[in-house]
């Protein structure tokens, strides 16, 4: 590369990721994953408390197949890390979901009582299924607990690599 | 003791034939059993008539409730998904107990196909619901359970059952009046495998599933195989046994419905959610009202079908 295409693709590099980041902060607040594949989004409220919300990611809801059914638990039950928080059926599997991280359970997703398929359609989304109060300690851990979207791809592609039995 | 609970590739026999007994000792199987990843478990087992129905079902809907009250046919519901099946000592049950990642429905059916295939001469072949059909007919239902470390799936093998009782268990006199989200069967006419070939028994079937199942996982000793005695393990199982049995989990952890009657005069809504009747709508109800509202639906079945019955007559 000439000296003055080098400069400039290393402005531009300088460039992309900040803009991303600037964009991203405005619209929605990152997810972070676990290796279980739920995901997690701190809600943006006025409210003392630090609320988040706890979904299903993209690949699992894939690995699924159609949901057909959701048991969400009730408001104000407690959980702590890796506790099952829901269960989904599923092409006659019947699988648990689990919490990624300690938390109270403040709203469920009434939607999907009629729509349990807004699972698969919109797992990020509308797809969501709980969401739950945590306190600041977690809420501070949870870039070094969890995976963040990258580091769930990096993830998702090692482990694609399992071999056949 | 403790042996029952080391991992590899295993077989093990249930005595018992009680449908409560055996799906407690598979889930206590299941949690508490050293998985190894790429080893699996097989556990075959039998029960004396019942039906069995999926997690999320309704009895009312899959099955006719009073029927089996009357033949002292046991109702169980199993903690994987799916349908509802009818158990008889002519049907074999399998579940293959795995750690999760290993779970793989397709394999293990293909196992069974191609075994059954070869020994019997059959044309077996699974279908995309994971389903093992022979012609039109399906001679196989199977279901699954996957928690954080382990996973099973489980089937049904129809060798020789009394299909007619089986259609008579499973014929629902309530469907037409119940709606809800709850996981519906999916109706197929079945067959048992001794009708294609009469030579097939459950003792010929049990032997061949057997000694092909080490060969599948590589195991040489294809007579590692245990047969379990559940009284040995009751005080490890009672917990999981009496939910199993509980009125609670058979017809309380129904999803919610509205069970409808109509005539031509009016239409009774009468609303159902974990298990009790929480309202219900019609013109001139106040008598049933009082008697009905805050009862536990399955407790007043009997009197909600003589409702129905004086309603649909007028």
């Amino acid at each position: 590369m000439s000296a003055i295409s080098a400069f400039l693709f290393r402005r531009t590099l300088q460039f992309q990721p900040i803009r991303q980041l600037h964009l991203t902060k405005c619209l929605y607040q990152e997810r972070y994953f676990t290796k279980k594949h739920e995901w997690v989004q701190i809600i943006d409220t006025n409210k003392k408390q630090n609320e988040i919300r706890i979904g299903i990611s993209d690949y699992a809801q894939r690995a699924l197949g159609d949901v057909v059914y959701c048991e969400l638990p009730a408001i104000g039950t407690k959980f702590k890390c890796d506790d099952t928080f829901a269960t989904l059926e599923s092409v006659k599997a019947v699988s648990d979901c689990y919490m990624p991280i300690d938390g109270e359970v403040s709203t469920v997703n009434d939607k999907l009582k009629d729509e349990a398929d807004l699972i698969n359609k919109s797992s990020y989304e509308n797809g969501w299924l709980i969401q739950a109060i945590i306190d600041d300690k977690n809420k501070k851990n949870i870039p070094s607990t969890l995976m963040n979207e990258k580091q769930y791809e990096k993830f998702l592609e090692a482990n694609k690599e399992a071999s056949d039995h | 003791m403790q042996s029952i609970l080391r991992g590899g590739n295993r077989v093990l026999i249930s005595r018992s034939t009680d449908v409560y007994t055996n799906l407690a000792l598979e889930r206590y199987l299941a949690e508490n059993i050293k998985h190894q990843p790429k080893t699996r478990l097989l556990l075959l087992w039998r029960n004396k008539p019942c039906v069995v129905m999926g997690r999320y079902q309704n009895p009312y809907v899959e099955s006719d409730i009073k029927y089996l009250n009357d033949k002292q046919i046991d109702l169980a519901r199993r903690y994987s998904g799916g349908g509802t099946c009818y158990h008889d000592f002519g049907n074999l049950n399998l579940t293959i107990l795995t750690t999760r990642q290993d779970y793989n429905r397709k394999k293990n059916l293909q196992w069974v196909v191609n075994t059954l295939n070869k020994a019997f001469n059959l044309t077996l072949y699974i279908t995309d619901r994971d389903d093992i059909f022979l012609d039109t007919y399906k001679v196989t239902g199977s279901a699954s359970r996957l928690e954080r470390l382990y996973a099973y799936h489980h089937f049904t093998l129809l060798l020789r059952a009394d299909l007619n009782e089986l259609r008579r268990s499973l014929k629902s006199t309530d469907h037409m009046h119940i709606t809800s989200k709850a996981t519906s069967s999916v109706r197929s006419s079945v067959l048992n495998l001794s009708d294609q070939n009469n030579s097939i028994t459950y003792e010929n079937t049990l032997e061949l599933l057997i000694k092909t199942f080490f060969q599948w996982n590589n195991e040489e000793n294809t007579s590692n195989y245990d047969y379990i005695d559940s009284l040995l393990y009751y005080e490890q199982t009672k917990n999981i046994e009496n939910e199993l049995k509980s009125k609670k989990f058979i017809f309380e952890t129904t999803p919610p419905f509205v069970y409808t009657i109509e005539n031509k005069k009016q239409t009774i809504e009468i609303t159902v959610s974990n298990g009790i009747i929480t309202d219900i709508k019609g013109n001139d109800l106040i008598n049933e009202k009082k008697q009905f509202i805050g009862q536990l639906f399955h407790s007043v079945y009997d009197d909600i079908h003589k409702l129905k019955t004086n309603y649909l007559s007028e």
